[in-house]
């Protein structure tokens, strides 16, 4: 951090760290290709289940979904983190990849993996070729995937824990040669992020691995829906803030930059990182509400801590908008809110990530909605529900990774910034069309609308809106898929033009203020991590040992239920 | 890390404005919880109380 | 540790408002007596549905103006609820408890515009009692995606007013006159047809 790199000078982190910017320019690349075809894929289904626009069969709506749901919830997101990730260890901690092969074996495990999803699930379109992975991004069995896509996804999750190993040597090494200084902000966030999923993914783990990888070669007859649907919710909740914690290192770490200023207070944003680790797992009941099988007393618990799990969230609102304040101040903002005009609004960067922000705002209003326990019989699987998502992984994450990328992209390529213009357009068109989408999504739901469904109409009953009217709603869908996609080409011309053109200086200032109140000023607990880890690890145990007891006490198998519809001849037979 | 400290007027720095931006995000969001909470989930026809 | 004082105070108020919420729900809870989805209903073998009380899933009645729904949800209709499984037919004012399972995939059990949402998972059964008032048609809508023709899955219960009613025996689709509805419930299965022979 302590670096000193001049405004507009040629040197930048590529220069600096050349293998590091080559890796974290490879997995951008990948997240933003998953960018541009799940995008594509939103608008199909914007245009499609609004009725507006149809060139697919329905039965074919649900292998776009499939596509849509991975291709952005995974692997658009998680690339781009294990990018934003490696380079946050590097800068921060100012040492070189600790080995060149260990880190490109990582990505190349976890592009295996990625590729052989993506491979099974796009084979759905063809239906001579006997693969299909037609599951959505939940897989909930009974219904059956071909095995490569969960052999894909078991290696996808394998690749982020050997990242999360590179990481954490990493710093260990640092720590070897900076005995007694505490870990520098980006990367103390980095491992508590990372504690957090290895501890979650152990759920989707299990569930692949131990059930779903045999039952789908054959192996085993039967697996247990409700059990698969717990391990996979285990891990379906924390993989919200694994994409979430990332935005929150780059709105303390660079928007306050961004704004003029500097961070409010280190210690804490140390604290809301250590509430996000111990919190985030033992929730997973809250997307089960509606599960029978669990009992209610396990489902209040979940609730509970999930409200609290908003404490972090909105300790970060207060923290990030005072260190834009003071940003906009020594701007000569003035006032209680005509400060806000002294932000830098025609910044893209800035600008992505401020609306971003916003959005999120919003975003956590639904959310409360979504965890209320028995207030989710309103919305519960309704297109209240994808209203939501897209505004806080669709929009609070998506937009603050493309907001970062114009800063980033410049420092890793080498390359100044292109189509200046494009870039500045982008985030607020993104923020009109997603207005437009998500307010119609949330109405929708409440007016009963499902979710994951390629039709708008039904036989045995009309849908009535409470606020609005039904086809007002399709129309603001369909109109905010095509803004959002429109903003979304804008973001990959600006990206690839950078990519394509000759180097120059890059005037971007690579620098990051240190915070008004330091690390220094932390209590030396904060820095122990084996402490929050294993109360995170008692949590969880809490939360789920004696529900899960109870589901296996009648078997790990039963109540079971063989692949519907059978997708395959079971390997084992054929091989036989 | 840099050596450079908070200077004095940092350290007298009142965010009154995100303050007041977050007393009206609270003020709107405890309205439009109340609103849905009361009126749109326990006005409704159907509710499972068994 | 220094934090700013606005920031102690915003501390405060984020609890208040956190426990707020909860007791919001737990309101719900004891207020009005909204009861969760729970491990009530027990489990069942799911590929031995015809040992079960879902055999032959339909209305019965338990006490006077009680009454019992099984329905088993399957790829791609409501057992009853489809018209073409005959639709679900109660009294008005009547209190009513639903069974519901799945006997193949996860599938959803939403009550359009209402409060009675539930998940039907094979092997678990959804039980939930809720309260009937006039005369009404409700819409059932699937809303977990359950296979190529998950858009077709729906149904509906009317509530006749109770001078109407003719007793729980009467849910097939014989008993109405449904010459329409039967038509669409056709299309859809052909629509799941041709999807099976896609995924097979
Ligand atoms: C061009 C921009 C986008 C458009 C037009 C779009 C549109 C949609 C629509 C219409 C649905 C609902 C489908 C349904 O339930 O039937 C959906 C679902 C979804 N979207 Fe997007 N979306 C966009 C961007 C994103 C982004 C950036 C993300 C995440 C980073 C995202 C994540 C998801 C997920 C996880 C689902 C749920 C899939 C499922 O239910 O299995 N979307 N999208
Ligand atoms: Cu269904």
């Amino acid at each position: 951090m302590s670096t000193e790199r001049i405004e507009g000078e040629l040197g930048a982190f590529r220069d600096e760290y050349p293998d590091a910017a080559n890796v974290v320019r490879k997995l951008f690349a990948v997240s933003f290709a998953a960018l541009g075809i799940g995008g594509l894929f939103g608008l199909i289904q914007a245009l499609h289940r609004t009725g507006v626009f149809r060139f697919i069969p329905s039965k074919d709506y649900y292998t776009v979904l499939t596509g849509h749901g991975v291709l952005l919830a995974l692997v658009f997101t998680i690339f781009f983190l294990c990018g934003i990730f490696t380079w946050s260890i590097v800068d921060s901690l100012e040492r070189p990849l600790e080995s060149v092969t260990f880190t490109k074996t990582w990505v190349a495990i976890m592009s295996t993996g990625s590729t052989m999803a993506g491979v099974a699930i796009l084979a759905g379109f063809v239906g001579e070729i006997p693969f299909q992975a037609d599951v959505l991004f939940t897989f909930y069995p009974p219904l059956q995937a071909h095995p490569i896509f969960y052999i894909g996804l078991a290696l996808f999750i394998i690749g982020t824990w050997l990242a999360g190993i590179d990481w954490f040597r990493t710093y260990w090494n640092w720590r070897g040669d900076n005995p007694g200084q505490s870990p520098p902000l980006r990367t103390f966030m980095v491992l508590m992020t990372m504690l957090m999923w290895y501890l979650s993914t152990l759920g989707v783990a299990v569930e692949v691995v131990f059930f779903l990888i045999p039952w789908s070669l054959g192996l085993i007859q039967a697996v247990d829906p409700l059990l698969m649907r717990t391990l996979f919710w285990y891990f379906g909740h924390p993989v919200v803030y694994f994409w979430l914690m990332p935005a929150y290192l780059i709105w303390y770490t660079i928007l306050p930059k961004l704004a003029g200023g500097r961070l409010f207070s280190d210690p804490l944003a140390r604290i809301v990182f250590v509430l996000f680790l111990v919190l985030s797992t033992p929730v997973g009941f809250h997307h089960q509400y509606m599960d029978p099988g669990i009992p209610e007393g396990f489902k209040f618990l979940a609730m509970s801590n999930t409200m609290f799990l908003l404490l972090p969230s909105l300790l970060t609102a207060f923290t990030v908008v005072a260190s834009m304040e003071y940003g906009a101040r020594r701007n000569g903002g003035t006032g209680y809110l005509s400060w806000l005009r002294n932000l830098p609004w025609g910044e893209p960067a800035f600008a992505a990530m401020a609306l971003a922000g916003l959005m999120f705002a919003a975003g956590g209003f639904s959310g409360m909605v979504n965890a209320g326990m028995n207030v989710n019989y309103l919305v519960h699987n309704t297109l209240w529900v994808p209203g939501h998502f897209h505004l806080t992984v669709g929009t609070a994450v998506a937009l603050t990774f493309m907001g970062v990328t114009y800063w980033l992209w410049p420092q890793l390529t080498g390359k100044r910034l292109q189509h200046r213009t494009l870039a500045t357009i982008q985030p607020y068109l993104w923020f009109v069309g997603m207005t437009l989408m998500s307010n119609a999504m949330h109405r929708g739901g409440l007016a009963g609308i499902p979710r994951r469904t390629a039709e708008p109409q039904y036989e045995n009953f009309e849908f009535e809106a409470l606020f609005g009217t039904i086809g007002e709603i399709r129309w603001q869908i369909a109109l905010g898929g095509i803004l959002l996609t429109l903003s979304l080409t804008l973001f990959l011309i600006v990206v690839v033009g950078t990519w394509l053109v000759d180097r120059s200086a890059i005037a971007v200032d690579g620098d990051l203020p240190p915070a008004l109140s330091g690390p220094e000023e932390a209590p030396r607990a904060i820095n122990n991590l084996r402490l929050w880890l294993v109360i995170a690890v008692v949590l969880v145990a809490l939360a789920y040992g004696p529900p899960l007891y109870t589901m296996i006490q009648d078997g790990l198998f039963y109540p079971g239920q063989p692949p519907q519809p059978t997708a395959l001849e079971p390997l084992w037979e054929v091989l036989l | 890390m840099s050596t450079e400290t908070a200077g004095e007027d940092d350290e007298h720095f009142d965010p009154i404005g995100t303050a007041t931006l977050i007393g009206i995000y609270m003020a709107i969001v405890v309205l439009m919880w109340i609103f849905t909470y009361f009126i749109e989930f326990l006005g409704r026809g159907l509710t499972i109380v068994g | 540790m220094h934090i700013h004082r606005f920031e102690k105070v915003w501390l405060a108020l984020a609890l208040v408002f956190i426990l707020g919420l909860i007791s919001t729900i737990a309101y719900g809870a004891v207020g009005p007596g909204i009861e969760m989805i729970d491990a009530e209903g027990g489990t069942v073998d799911p590929q031995n549905l015809d040992e079960t009380e879902f055999a032959d899933p339909g209305v019965e009645q338990v006490g006077e103006d009680e009454y019992e729904v099984y329905v088993v949800a399957k790829q791609f209709s409501f057992e009853p609820g489809t018209p073409a499984n005959g639709v679900i037919r109660v009294p008005a004012n009547s209190e009513v408890t639903f069974y519901v399972t799945s006997q193949d995939v996860v599938h959803g059990f939403e009550v359009v515009g209402t409060n009675l949402n539930t998940m039907a998972i094979p092997g678990q059964v959804s039980k939930m009692t809720v309260e009937f008032g006039d005369a009404a048609t409700y819409g059932i809508v699937c809303n977990e995606y359950c296979g190529a023709a998950h858009h077709a899955m729906e149904g509906r219960i009317v509530v006749v007013p109770e001078s109407e009613y003719e007793g729980p025996g009467a849910t097939n689709a014989t008993s109405g006159n449904e010459t329409t509805t039967n038509a669409s419930v056709a299309a859809a299965q052909q629509v799941a047809g041709s999807a099976t022979e896609v995924t097979a």
